[in-house]
């Protein structure tokens, strides 16, 4: 496919506009991630010198999936308002762009906010090693390998991929024809009752979640969420923006 | 060259029919003024010819070629209006910025002009604009993209007279120095008569007219007479407007007299001076309303 | 605009390669010493953990599939020695000795904390052990994984037993949950809770306090 000059200047703004947008997502929430990991490393280490058991500490990496997705859920939902469309109609671009854009703005998103994360294991790590260093009774549990932090990276990624792409599918639906779509959704909910509808979704499940290669999961994910955001965006094709 | 071409565009939302028809033709370089009264279809148009809006029905072509998602004619258009919203927590000069990667024909260093000529600082956020100062903005980002065809939609809401004036007057001048089509709807059309090259006259979603200026200045007069000379005159002629006052009568109708009225009118000493633009289009357009209010009176 | 975007990547390759390779005290991959027993599933298995709180959980409970092995997870700092260990198999009886000669836990109590990795990873086999929490939950000392189908006969201080088959239990106390409790069961002990189990025939529960739930 050849794109013409107005296509990748269209796309390059857009997408140029919204991550400088977004810029402070991928530093902001990170800090706060590993701001509450730290404190609660500190305060598990001060409640353990005055002989006060605890649980467990949640990690940055296991506390980090949850936030980005639960930032990423709010971005993909705010990303297909009838508000937000408008403001990216103000600019030249059309439908194509507007869809295109928007998913590649999900990915590099999902993706820099997870290397955020990453980034904030890090320090994460260094802060257990200090306290390790000042007082010897640590124990650092650590079974992390830079192949699994590789890994989990791109599973975590392409997991999210899946999930911004169906809530982005279930919200465009909601835009555009929403008792439509509320119906629907009702109606599955209601089917759950039905054994073969649950078995039918728990096969679509564990077409994913048994599968036990990181490379073939990935690619059934990103595929999988490639044509659920196409099908996300057909409402978009003919709706007309109300500026 | 025809820039935009209309053919029967008709536009209906629900069982409100916002463009009936609409036909006309606009060539290419030349500033137009789309005057109606208010609900006439005039930002449903533009919105139209934005790409906004899909006609309902009829044709609407920009450079021969339908507009509704196309980006190659969605690139060469730039639509203000007071509704619309720039990134809210951004910086001016970001915005701007913004337009160099958007537009391809943005001309930066007349945006930066434009926004200290209006004394907006660029560190200064959108949100934090006054409704006057968001419109100077909307402006100049609508004269710095300089697209072939530049929509503005009542563009100089908000402002007062004297920064009216000086957005006509940069307009005008830049205009003259890039010329491309420039459609303008307003209502202010006495301030925007020595502006435009052509009006496009538009009543309840059908173009009434669409004449050049100049013909427009010369498309009305009124005539000052005694009754009995005048009331019988006019009857054969299309008639604008007629006010009795006593024995005198005022007359408004169209200047198609041949010499001979003139000089039969001369000769009864009946004045005659122009319908201002304005005028015309208030005339052309008058609905019952007139009647009840008369009524009211 | 590049430099703004290479800055923080060169700043996280730095951070990451320091933590890396930071030195630190005492640095394990885990918390346990885990020994997989094999054992003959046709005969029932005799987990003899006498003065150890134990929580006994089949593998498909924890793991989605069941497995035909033992594993035994010992909480390794409490161990004053190397645990001695092993299985009769005869009777598929296992014993870990010494484990229970805990260090003292009052002024040298360690810190632990565990490095998480992507949770996501849970799915794949190989990265399961990193996934896991390296704690025993519940705060127990010694964690059992069995098959789901195998009676049991069990001996500790307390007992969690969840979705097991029960032949006889004896503890101080017992939690017992999704549990089949046999016929002639056999639980001594001074208290038992019970919930969402079947409790078989002439079972024999011998403790002070006994507390049933309703099964499922």
């Amino acid at each position: 496919m050849r794109l013409d000059n107005n296509f990748k200047r269209a796309l390059k703004g857009l997408v140029i506009n919204k991550l400088v947008s977004y810029k402070h997502t991928f530093v902001v929430y990170p800090l706060i991630v590993l701001g509450i990991s730290l404190l609660g490393m500190m305060l598990t280490f001060i409640l353990n010198r005055m002989n006060i058991p605890t649980g467990s500490v949640s990690g940055v990496l296991s506390f980090g999936i949850t936030f980005t997705y639960i930032i990423m859920i709010i971005l993909t939902i705010s990303s297909s308002t009838r508000s937000e469309i408008k403001k990216r109609f103000v600019y030249p671009i059309n439908r194509k762009v507007y869809a295109a854009g928007n998913f590649i703005i999900l990915t590099i998103c999902s993706f820099m906010l997870l290397a955020g994360m990453l980034a904030a294991s890090m320090v994460e790590m260094l802060a257990a090693k200090l306290i390790a260093v000042f007082y010897p009774s640590t124990i650092l549990v650590d079974t992390v390998t830079i192949t699994s932090l590789l890994a989990g990276l791109w599973v975590t990624f392409s997991y999210a991929m899946l999930l911004l792409s169906v809530i982005y599918l279930i919200n465009m639906f909601i835009l555009r024809f929403k008792i439509r779509t509320a119906a629907i959704l009702i109606v599955f909910g209601l089917m759950f009752i039905i054994p073969w509808w649950r078995s039918f979704t728990f096969d679509i499940l564990s077409f994913f979640i048994f599968e036990q290669s990181v490379i073939i999961l990935s690619i059934k994910l990103l595929l999988t969420s490639s044509i659920v955001y196409w099908i996300g965006c057909l409402p978009l094709k003919e709706m007309e923006v109300n500026i | 060259m025809n820039v935009i071409e209309c053919r029967k565009l008709s536009k209906q939302f629900g069982s409100k029919t916002a463009l009936k028809e609409l036909s006309f033709t606009v060539n290419d370089n030349k500033i137009i003024g789309f005057i109606g009264r208010n609900g006439a279809g005039k930002t449903t148009f533009l919105k139209t010819c934005a790409g906004f809006l899909k006609p309902t029905s009829g044709e609407l072509t920009l450079w021969g070629e339908k507009v509704f998602d196309n980006l190659n004619v969605i690139s060469n258009i730039t639509f203000i209006d007071e509704e619309i919203q720039y990134e809210k927590e951004w910086e001016l000069g970001k915005i701007l910025m913004l337009g160099s990667l958007y537009y391809k024909h943005w001309d930066h260093v007349y945006a930066q002009k434009l926004l200290k000529h209006f004394e907006l600082n660029e560190k200064l956020k959108y949100s934090k604009l006054s409704r006057g100062m968001k419109t100077q903005f909307n402006i100049i980002m609508g004269l710095a993209s300089r697209s072939p065809l530049t929509l503005m939609d009542e563009p100089t809401l908000g402002l007062d007279a004297a920064v009216r004036k000086e957005f006509y007057s940069i307009l005008l001048k830049d205009y003259a120095e890039n010329p491309r089509t420039i459609l303008i709807s307003s209502h202010l059309l006495s301030e925007l008569e020595n502006l435009l090259e052509e009006i496009v006259l538009i009543h309840e979603g059908s173009a009434v007219l669409h004449k050049p200026i100049e013909e427009m200045q010369e498309y009305g007069i009124y005539l000052n007479g005694k009754k009995e000379i005048l009331l019988p005159f006019i009857e054969k002629k299309e008639v604008f407007s007629t006010e009795v006052l006593g024995n005198s009568v005022i007359a408004g109708i169209k200047n198609d007299l041949s010499q001979n009225e003139f000089s039969y009118l001369k000769e009864n000493n009946t004045d005659i001076s122009k319908i201002s633009v304005q005028d015309i289009c208030i005339y052309l357009t008058k609905s019952d309303r007139g009647e009840v209010l008369h009524e009211i009176g | 605009m590049m430099k703004k975007i290479l800055i923080p990547i060169i700043l996280t390759l730095c951070l990451s390669v320091v933590a890396l390779i930071f030195p630190a005290g005492q640095n394990t991959t885990s918390l346990y010493k885990s020994y997989k027993l094999e054992i003959d599933p046709a005969k029932p298995l005799t987990l003899d953990f006498e003065k150890a709180r134990i929580r006994v959980l089949n593998w498909e409970e924890f793991y989605g599939t069941d497995r035909e092995y033992v594993e035994v997870k010992v909480y390794d700092y409490l161990l004053s020695q190397k645990s001695d260990r092993y299985v009769d198999a005869d009777t598929a009886h296992i014993k870990l000795k010494n484990f229970v000669e805990f260090k003292k836990t009052s002024d040298n109590q360690p810190f632990v904390y565990q490095m998480r990795p992507w949770i996501s990873l849970f799915q794949f086999d190989k990265y399961k052990d990193q996934v896991v929490y390296d704690e025993l939950a519940e705060g127990r000392d010694v964690e059992i994984f069995v098959p789901r189908n195998i009676p049991l006969n069990i001996a500790a201080e307390d007992i969690i037993a969840k979705g097991c088959l029960l032949k006889s239990a004896k503890s101080s106390t017992a939690y017992i949950k999704r549990c089949r409790v046999m016929d002639n069961f056999s639980g001594e002990g001074k208290a038992v809770q019970i919930e969402k189990s079947s409790v078989g025939k002439n079972a024999a529960l011998k403790y002070d306090s006994v507390k049933i739930e309703a099964e499922d």
